[in-house]
């Protein structure tokens, strides 16, 4: 049985349960919107790893659960608990079965895309970068600072320079203008991300065990996500191969991440360097393929069946 | 000099520099995770590519800098980084810089290398923070007894009964009975499991909680990256300060 944990119209894992449909696989949806109307409760004994979730009308033996493909938005933020105070029952029971699930993934022998300490990788992106290097990648020139005139010299010395979260919070990549160097004073309070602008095109890579989708990017901005909204042009987006060694690289990064599928951000520069900027353990991958057509879901959905592709 | 790193408030921490210093002429200074928030000048870089791609410099307020020419190896007690000191900014603001400052102070350590006892990890700068489950069921598939484990068990639940046995470097150095006084022993094949326990979770140095178990003596009931130091006295200083000799020595 595979389980699918999440919204369930939220467009990743709609297309992953769709593909699973279409390959008459059983699933079981845990829908964090019916939390009030679920439960999940494990043990650890003797008789090994052993428990039950309720899933809205539905009771399933987590013992039995071969794979698991989650993409769980905060609990907190659920709608059906707004306004409700910390220590209302709603949310004290939805924040339970979330932990409750959560560790049930870490532990369980099931085939879980992704546990949760890999994924972790990416609360700190110099972090990420460092082991992103160790895989024999280059990576953006950073400086993360809370000193202004080291800023300024770095600017300097790289002409161009964009700023972008630490962590993983999810942060539009902006260029260092006049605009944010007259308030650089500010990063004096928190320090802050600087990377050296790195000219090429962008590739955005897909890797689901050992397969592999890349998928090119054409747009001038800086942060091509949000192109259309802030410049007006939008991305275009195509399928694209890279070299047998670049793609052999990509995959034994998000092994060595431990990681099942990974969206990793690539640069080739105009002299052919390939520059990974980061790799994101939960890719909201529909956009790339309803760009493209490549079956990236069909890869997960494959995957988590245990299925060569 | 030692580098001892710790949350504010922690009392072990000055203990532990009081200890490093009657062990050797090198400088220690202990340093908390309001001082590398609030009175710090960081300057942290990643380098275009390379195995050791990261360096960093840190300028106290009292003038120490942190640094790989200045800092030998590093008693690392720190468990986050948190902007809880910032009175003034909205709840969301905190929030956000948290996370910042959490994800700087992983890097930096992670650029440290192997002069950090205990390395960081995504989910906790000291060591990867495990929950109750994945502490028993890690241990239980490296063959150690561990209590049966139920979801609805509060995390991190103490029982005073506890002993607790402190691991460097793979090896058993201390064990403590708090409740009932003295050092208990650890048989052979439990020592040799928890040192197996504490590589598993990439611990250099790891305090495992073990309960008494009514038919199979002592079980694992759940380990700490930040061992109570103090409890081990002399026997677990000077497995600290051997295992920090040892990172100089092999010139991490």
């Amino acid at each position: 049985m595979i389980l699918l944990a999440g919204i369930p119209s939220e467009g990743a894992l709609a297309r992953v349960g769709e593909e699973l449909d279409s390959l008459g696989l059983p699933v079981v949806w845990f829908d964090q919107r019916r939390a009030a109307a679920s439960a999940c409760g494990f043990r650890v004994d003797g008789d090994g790893l052993h428990g039950t979730l309720q899933a809205g009308d539905r009771s399933v033996r987590l013992e039995e659960v071969a794979a698991v493909y989650w993409r769980l938005m905060d609990d907190r933020l659920l709608p059906e608990l707004k306004g409700l105070p910390a220590d209302d029952p709603a949310r004290v029971h939805c924040r339970h079965l979330h932990d409750a699930f959560v560790a049930w993934t870490n532990v369980t022998p099931a085939r879980v895309v992704n546990r949760a300490g890999p994924m972790a990788t990416n609360s700190s992106k110099p972090y990420q970068a460092q082991l992103i290097a160790r895989a024999g990648f280059d990576v953006p020139e950073t400086l993360v600072t809370n000193d202004p005139d080291l800023v300024r010299e770095f600017v300097a010395r790289h002409g161009r320079a964009v700023y972008k979260s630490i962590s993983g919070v999810r942060s539009i990549v902006e260029e260092v203008g006049a605009e944010a160097l007259a308030r650089l004073d500010d990063i004096r309070w928190c320090p802050v991300q600087f990377q050296a602008y790195v000219e090429g095109v962008d590739v955005r890579v897909h890797v689901v065990g050992e397969r592999v989708f890349a998928t090119r990017v054409a747009s001038d901005a800086a942060d091509y996500r949000y192109a259309g909204v802030r410049d007006g042009v939008p991305a275009r987006l195509e399928a694209t191969r890279l070299s047998e060694e670049i793609e052999a690289r990509c995959v034994d990064l998000t092994a060595r991440l431990g990681l099942r599928f990974g969206g990793i951000d690539l640069r080739i520069t105009p002299d052919e360097r390939v520059v990974c900027f980061e790799v994101n353990p939960c890719p909201a991958y529909t956009y790339y393929e309803g760009n493209t057509g490549q079956p990236i879901a069909r890869a997960v959905a494959h995957h988590l069946a245990g299925m060569a592709a | 000099m030692w580098l001892v790193l710790a949350q504010d408030h922690d009392a072990d921490a000055p203990w532990i520099a009081s200890g490093l210093r009657d062990r050797d002429d090198r400088p220690v200074a202990v340093v908390t995770g309001s001082t590398l928030v609030h009175d710090c000048r960081w300057e942290h870089r990643v380098s275009p590519r390379g195995a050791t791609a990261a360096s960093s410099r840190l300028v106290l307020g009292d003038g120490t800098v942190l640094d790989a020419t200045t800092v030998d190896a590093v008693v690392n007690r720190l468990g986050w980084l948190g902007a809880e000191g910032f009175a003034g900014a909205s709840a969301r603001d905190r929030e956000y810089a948290t996370g910042e400052l959490f994800a700087l102070g992983l890097s930096w350590l992670e650029s440290l290398g192997g002069r950090v006892v205990n390395r960081p990890a995504p989910t906790g700068l000291s060591g990867g923070w495990r929950r109750t489950a994945e502490w028993r069921s890690l241990a239980r598939s490296l063959g150690l007894p561990t209590l049966p484990y139920d979801s609805d068990e509060p995390e991190a639940m103490a029982d005073p009964g506890d002993d607790l046995v402190l691991v460097v470097d793979g090896q058993v150095v201390a064990a403590v009975a708090p409740a009932r006084g003295g050092a208990p022993a650890v048989e052979p094949r439990v020592a040799e499991g928890l040192g197996a326990l504490a590589g598993a979770a990439g611990a250099d140095m790891l305090e495992v909680r073990l309960a008494a178990s009514p038919d199979a003596g002592p079980a694992v009931r759940w380990a700490s990256f930040q061992p109570n130091q103090r409890l081990y006295g002399d026997a677990g200083l000077d497995a600290l300060h051997k295992a920090l000799v040892a990172r100089v020595e092999v010139g991490l």
